[in-house]
């Protein structure tokens, strides 16, 4: 049997550097790019959410509040963060679904997993499901269609939260198909 | 979420979310990256917390899944044998390094699960829900765990 003391004991001597737990404090404020290179659709998606987040940014103005100079705070995969220089926040998040054939089979995309749907999509022309994605939300996700001509709905529930919704058609070019944002006040 | 609760998660669960991501990457480089990441996405998360326990959950989660994430990526880091020996070499006990070095031999689903059954003590159950798996998965991990440390222990000692 595993020594379980022992290993708790070994473990617990294993922790992050003072460097990186400062580094994150640094990020926390900083401007901040996705260190890693974007897919070709990922970027697709951002630029989505940017145009997303403008037009917010254009309703909020008219609310009163007037955004100008934005800049990229930081972005990741699925969110994107604009502030202006009276340090007004708007926080964009998108789920990111998308389908293609690839090698014969229907592949749905739901942010970075990947799901073969091509039996459902030949047998019923449906596909309808409840995926986690990358930040733990629970994403209902439905397909309607053929192999060749599909329609993707997603959403998912979260109380308070200003939803602006798309739907993804076959050949589209717009890849986000849900999104909310969170517009914060700076002092 | 205010800088100073910030700061405070940070403290409070940077060490628990590297250790969940050095399980699973065997790389201190990816692993602080990971902890990086999902501190961040914590920072912007609008949702509120049930509890302390479902905050703790849900880092895990997030954690877990930046880890499998990077496992695919063709930008991870490889291991480096020389980084895993200087981790195996900071331990005060040869029993410790030598365990370390058994656990680090597994293969990376089995360390993690490893990690959240014994060190975080969730249950089997919980521990599938973090690792996205089946309970009954997660018990085969742990039982082939447990055996091949069995005999990699016993090896090392003869």
């Amino acid at each position: 049997m595993m020594d379980e003391r022992l290993y708790r004991e070994t473990f617990s001597r294993l922790r992050a550097s003072d460097e990186a737990k400062k580094e994150v404090l640094v990020k926390m404020n900083e401007t901040k790019k996705t260190r890693r290179p974007l897919k070709a659709l990922r970027a697709v998606a951002l630029a989505a959410m940017l145009t997303l987040a403008l037009a917010v940014t254009a309703n909020a103005a008219s609310n009163g509040m007037l955004f100008e100079n934005l800049r990229v705070v930081w972005q990741n995969g699925s969110q994107i963060m604009l502030e202006d220089d009276q340090g007004n926040q708007v926080l964009v998040t998108g789920v990111y679904a998308d389908a293609e054939m690839k090698d014969g089979k229907l592949m749905l995309t739901v942010d970075d997993e990947e799901y073969d749907i091509t039996a459902d999509m030949k047998e019923n022309g449906v596909f309808s499901a409840t995926v986690e994605n990358a930040e733990g939300r629970a994403v209902d996700v439905s397909v309607t269609g053929s192999l060749e001509d599909w329609e993707i709905a997603t959403s998912f529930e979260e109380s308070g939260v200003d939803y602006n919704t798309a739907t993804e058609q076959t050949g589209r070019v717009s890849t986000i198909t849900k999104s909310y944002t969170t517009v914060t006040t700076g002092e | 979420m205010t800088d100073q609760r910030f700061r405070e998660a940070v403290e409070q669960y940077g060490d628990m979310v590297f250790r969940l991501a050095y399980s699973y990457l065997k790389n201190r480089a990816d692993a602080e990256d990971v902890m990086q990441e999902t501190l961040l996405k914590f920072y912007v998360e609008p949702r509120e917390f049930e509890s302390a326990d479902h905050e703790k959950h849900w880092l895990l989660r997030v954690a877990a899944n930046e880890c499998k994430k990077l496992l695919r990526s063709p930008w991870r880091r490889r291991t480096d044998p020389l980084d895993e020996a200087a981790e195996a070499a900071a331990f005060d006990r040869p029993a410790q390094s030598e365990l370390f070095r058994q656990v680090m031999a597994l293969p990376p689903k089995y360390r993690a699960a490893v990690y959240l059954y014994y060190y975080e003590g969730y249950s089997v159950k919980e521990t599938g829900e973090l690792l996205g798996a089946k309970a009954s998965t997660v018990q085969t991990w742990l039982m082939r765990a447990r055996g091949q440390l069995k005999n990699k222990l016993k090896e090392a000692e003869a």
